[in-house]
């Protein structure tokens, strides 16, 4: 039963332990796959809008240079043509404002009024950018619209003739559409400008202003994104995580960042996880209900068996009893025959003796004192008989010697008849009184007694054919050693000598007898039988407690 | 049964091997006043003994007894005697079929509960049945069974005992092999003796009864043969 339950609970766990490594592996397999999807997903994105942004102000940076061409070739540098190629540029290439400046000159722009002089316009910031920048063609940094103050805005320039530049002011309008319009789900994208600064960011709140100022915790992430050219970030805000992809703008240092939700970017990961789950513990339970119904199958199996077996040891208990019935009716038949010979023999001589007047008053009373002796006799062997067959179980005080010479009596016939003599060696047998139920160690020194004679039986060179019956004490328990130099016990018999399926001999009551008498001796004599020796001679030992206590008298007498 | 009747066992000496004494009681109160000798035995073992010590004509006995029992005693008698008559009381018809195949003829049943006449009866039957009462050994010797007395030229003879028994045994098997074993067992008691002592023993009688033929078969034993005349 624990065993069982062991076994089951074992299955269980090993189902349990297989879903979850099986549950996790796929996990893991599927948490992967989709990892680099969403990273693959925000590094093509964010390359995407790179290069459009990159486009974008290359374009302009063309325009520029273009325009700077033509100002370096233009004959007339009056202000008035000037100007009307800017306007043209401005025109053709959607462009706020433009710009001419040659050196030493007031500086040509659209705006007629914004007529700044040399001092001024290299004082400029996007001349000075350009200046850092080795009089190269420049984007200039993001700067707000001097008009509405609030459009951003950036200009290209473009020198010629060594310091004279070209300059457009264009609105970066389109960029910030470009990256707020950037179609990625559940995600958004950011700029930031050379200076740390959001330029477009979902959030109206957080445009133009430092990440690490809003939020100081994530001050990290923008020395990263500024210390590397691209790369990839897990950032978290209030409990979520966030996955981000970040690149860089060459010509002007602008970076990209294009971020997505954990939650919602492995929000497929998660559904699939669940089915997964969903369908695991279905496949648990069905599999732990089965389990269930197998134990339950096979629980009902074994008590039919039990309940076979049951029966069987019944109809063998009969069958054993049956024999030693037949036994013992055999002694009796010897038993009672004696004396009534004797009876017989008494009476027919006296008759006899009568009728030829040779009958003495002497030889009379003789021969009725033996007759007397003949019917006690008689009286004590039916005493002796009913005793045996006494199954209540009592216990009394009883005296060991007249129990065992009770048993050989009832076998007197047999072993005389197959010349089979015992040997009873015991000390204080006479003295020895015991408190226990003599008929059933009588039962089982007679099955022991008939398993030796048989033993004997079927030797054909005998060394010697009796038997030794030795008793002794082991503190309040008695041995009865049973001997005899039999042919032995082979170790295969040995092995199944006290089961109850061995019925291999002729008479049954040997074979079925041992099973019973072991159990007798164990649950109702509180002692055992063992086999000390199996040849040479073959010892049996047959202990029983010396007194049993009225508890133990109960037990001995329950199902009796 | 008349008194006179039970005269006629005048002659006979019986043994009654019975392991219930008062059995053997009763039987040996109504046998021994009217025979020449009663002996009696407790079981089988003493039942031998006391055929090697005797000369018995009838042997009754019982079966089961402790020790020896009566099928094994019989046994053992009959490689020694093989005309000993035997009443066996007995409470079984297996226990007849059992002795019956050992030997034909030389026992009687009686089935117990036993009735003393019927007891009676069969020993008178069994007189008839002591076939050999003189046997002629040689021109000038004849031997008396019953009486177990040997005459040379119608005188009685006398051998000294251990010669008288080796005789008789020899007698009771005359024509068959005795062997060493079977006169160690019923002269000596079953004991190991000097061949050289044996064949003493037996030049002697050739001696006293010269003119009786005693064979050795050497390394085996003797047979007394009877001389056609």
């Amino acid at each position: 039963m624990k065993l069982e339950k062991k076994i089951i609970l074992s299955i269980m766990g090993g189902m349990l332990l297989g879903f979850t490594a099986f549950l996790s592996i796929n996990y893991s397999m599927m948490y992967e796959t989709t990892s680099t999807e969403i990273y693959d997903k925000l590094k093509g994105k964010s390359a995407d809008l790179t290069r459009d942004i990159e486009e974008w102000l290359g374009d302009k940076q063309r325009t520029a240079l273009a325009l700077a061409r033509r100002a370096q070739n233009l004959q007339d540098r009056s202000p008035a043509n000037v100007r009307n190629y800017l306007y043209l540029v401005n025109q053709s290439a959607n462009i706020d404002a433009s710009m001419v400046y040659y050196k030493g000159q007031t500086l040509i722009h659209t705006e007629p009024d914004w007529a700044l002089t040399p001092q001024e316009e290299e004082a400029n910031m996007p001349y000075q950018t350009m200046l850092a920048n080795g009089f190269n063609p420049t984007i200039s940094k993001v700067f707000k619209s001097p008009i509405n103050k609030i459009d951003n805005m950036v200009a290209a320039i473009a020198p010629f003739n060594g310091d004279s530049v070209a300059t457009l002011v264009v609105e970066i309008k389109d960029v910030e559409e470009k990256v707020s319009s950037s179609n990625l789900d559940g995600g958004f994208a950011a700029l930031i400008d050379v200076d740390r600064r959001l330029l477009v960011d979902p959030n109206p709140n957080f445009i133009g202003k430092k990440i690490s100022e809003f939020n100081p915790e994530l001050g990290w992430m923008e020395e990263k994104i500024f210390a590397l050219k691209s790369g990839y970030i897990e950032y978290l805000v209030k409990g979520k995580v966030y996955l981000a992809f970040f690149d860089t703008i060459e010509s002007t240092g602008w970076k990209v960042v294009l971020t997505l939700k954990k939650e919602t970017a492995f929000a497929n990961l998660t559904v699939q996880t669940k089915k997964l789950i969903l369908i695991s513990v279905i496949f648990f339970i069905l599999g732990a209900i089965f389990i269930v119904i197998i134990n339950i199958l096979h629980e009902y199996w074994r008590r039919e068996i039990e309940l076979k077996r049951d029966e069987y040891e019944f109809i063998l208990a009969h069958r054993s009893r049956i024999s030693e019935i037949g036994e013992l009716i055999s002694g009796i038949n010897h038993q009672l025959h004696q004396p009534l010979n004797s009876l017989s023999l008494l009476s027919s001589s006296m008759l006899s003796k009568s009728k030829n007047k040779t009958l003495t008053s002497e030889v009379l009373e003789e021969n009725l004192i033996m007759s007397q002796k003949a019917i006690a006799l008689m009286s004590t062997t039916i005493g002796m008989f009913r005793n045996f067959y006494r199954f209540d179980g009592n216990a009394t005080t009883f005296c060991l010697k007249q129990c065992i010479d009770g048993v050989l009596q009832v076998l007197y016939i047999d072993f005389s008849r197959h010349n089979i003599s015992v040997e009873i060696d015991c000390d204080r047998c006479d003295m020895l009184n015991i408190t226990s139920v003599d008929n059933f160690i009588q039962q089982v020194l007679l099955v022991l007694l008939q398993n030796a004679k048989e033993a004997l039986l079927m030797t054909n060179d005998r060394i010697d054919n009796k038997i030794q019956i030795h008793v002794s004490l082991d503190g309040e328990l008695v041995n009865v050693d049973i001997a005899d130099w039999g042919e032995g016990i082979s170790k295969a018999i040995e092995e199944k000598l006290f089961d109850n399926i061995k019925s291999s001999k002729k008479t049954l009551g040997s074979g079925i007898g041992l099973y019973f008498a072991r159990k007798l001796a164990r649950e109702k004599l509180k002692g055992d039988l063992v086999l000390v020796q199996s040849s040479m001679p073959t010892i049996f030992r047959f202990s029983f407690k010396n007194y049993l206590s009225p508890k133990e008298q109960n037990d001995a007498s329950a199902n009796a | 049964m008349h008194l006179q009747t039970l005269n006629l066992l005048n002659d006979i000496c019986v043994l009654i091997v019975e392991d219930d004494e008062i059995a053997r009681t009763t039987i040996k109160q109504d046998i021994k006043p009217y025979c020449k000798a009663c002996y009696e035995a407790a079981d089988g073992l003493s039942g031998l003994q006391s055929f090697k010590e005797h000369h018995i004509d009838v042997i009754i006995t019982d079966i089961h007894m402790p020790g020896i029992n009566g099928l094994d005693m019989i046994k053992e008698i009959l490689k020694l005697k093989s005309e000993q008559l035997f009443i066996v009381m007995t409470s079984y018809d297996n226990d007849k079929n059992l002795i019956e195949s050992m030997k034909e003829g030389a026992c009687s049943f009686l089935r117990k509960p036993l009735d003393i006449e019927e007891l009676q009866t069969a020993l008178i039957m069994s007189l008839g049945r002591i076939k050999y009462t003189t046997k002629i050994l040689s021109e000038s010797v004849y031997i008396d069974y019953q009486k177990e007395i040997i005459y040379i030229d119608n005188q009685p003879v006398f051998l000294s005992h251990t010669s008288n028994k080796i005789f008789w045994l020899l007698s009771y098997n005359i024509g068959r092999l005795v062997s060493y074993n079977m006169i160690e067992d019923y002269i000596y008691d079953g004991e190991s003796v000097n061949k050289n002592i044996l064949h003493n023993a037996i030049l002697r009688i050739k001696k006293q009864l010269h003119s009786i033929d005693i064979e050795n078969i050497p390394s085996e034993g003797y047979i007394l043969k009877v001389k056609t005349l």
